[in-house]
């Protein structure tokens, strides 16, 4: 077996759960934005939502803020730098390793 | 049971790449209030309104002149209503919409952007040279039908729902048939912007006065 799938052993488990890997991806596309704003967006309940920020903090990747915009109360969270690089370092294994599957499934099917 | 919550990740998503899984969801979440379908629909009211003025007021100086100004003003009209739809929304819709900063655009897609439209600039312009020296007329109605099936394609790409396939569908079958019977170059442009104009304002109408009654606002 190649290497590169082989490294799907060691991916990054909290980064790798959907809900997750959702909401770092739509972290990553922008500055900054509240949670009001990822839960319209992402569709997920906003316990379910609350617990994953809660872990994606915990393990250092999301910065959670609480501020006010006029009376509005915002908690705006925002991709640390070293969520940026698990989120780059996450699609540079799941692509070759997804790259590398194709390559084997190819030469199986040619045996 | 499975959690309703995560229905958007169901399916093929969940292998999609993260950037433009992020791509698809922020975008459909700009056009969730129908503020940017109204806004697009008056900018195209505005400039049929543009060709109207031409028609009713054609070789008058008056109407040369305001025609000037008009066409002046689309282009900080294009600059300023995606911010006032911004705006709008921070004002009175953030309760219900949040509150995101997006990134400005990164010194490569800038560079892109420009070169695009210096590129279309440049094939625009020697196509209309080489028609005026080989003294021939530009095909008007072609230029007509392919802005309306342009736009067409335009609208669901940006869009993301299905409403858009709908104003895409009409935009484009407005197009051919003004591509196909002549009503005239001016009021060709002012029926295809008007009816799209119209159809948009009338659909974001719709989908905001929809959003706002099925959102809570946040903490209800």
């Amino acid at each position: 077996m190649s290497a590169k799938i082989q490294r799907l052993a060691e991916i990054d488990r909290v980064i790798h759960e959907p809900a997750r890997l959702m909401i770092v991806a739509l972290l990553a596309a922008v500055k900054e934005a509240d949670f009001q704003y990822l839960h319209t967006t992402t569709g997920l309940t906003k316990g379910n939502l609350s617990v994953h920020l809660s872990k994606l903090e915990e393990a250092g990747y999301v910065a959670i803020e609480k501020t006010f915009r006029g009376k509005y109360p915002l908690t705006v969270c925002r991709l640390t730098e070293q969520g940026r690089t698990v989120l780059e370092d996450y699609r540079k294994t799941m692509r070759s390793a997804l790259k590398a599957g194709n390559r084997e499934q190819g030469v199986g099917s040619r045996d | 049971m499975a959690d309703s919550s995560l229905r958007p990740l169901v399916g093929s998503q969940v292998m999609e790449d993260p950037d433009r899984l992020a791509g698809r969801l922020i975008q459909r979440a700009w056009n969730r209030d129908g503020l940017p379908e109204i806004a697009g629909g008056l900018i195209a009211l505005y400039v049929s309104g543009i060709f109207i003025i031409q028609l009713l007021l054609e070789k008058r100086w008056l109407g040369i002149g305001v025609i000037q100004v008009l066409l002046v003003l689309i282009t900080p009209m294009g600059y300023l209503l995606p911010r006032a739809v911004q705006w709008a929304r921070s004002r009175w819709l953030i309760e219900r919409v949040g509150y995101v900063v997006t990134k400005p655009a990164s010194a490569g897609m800038r560079t892109g952007m420009a070169i695009a439209s210096l590129s279309i600039a440049v094939i625009a312009l020697i196509v209309v040279g080489l028609a005026i020296r080989n003294h021939t007329v530009l095909p008007s109605q072609w230029i007509l039908a392919g802005t309306g099936v342009f736009s067409g394609v335009l609208y669901p790409v940006c869009g993301r729902a299905w409403r858009f396939v709908f104003l895409g569908a009409v935009s484009a079958v407005t197009g051919i048939l003004l591509g196909v019977y002549d009503f005239g170059f001016v009021a060709g442009w002012a029926i295809l912007f008007g009816i799209t104009g119209v159809l948009s304002a009338i659909s974001g109408t719709v989908v905001l006065l929809r959003y706002l009654r099925q959102t809570p606002e946040a903490g209800d």
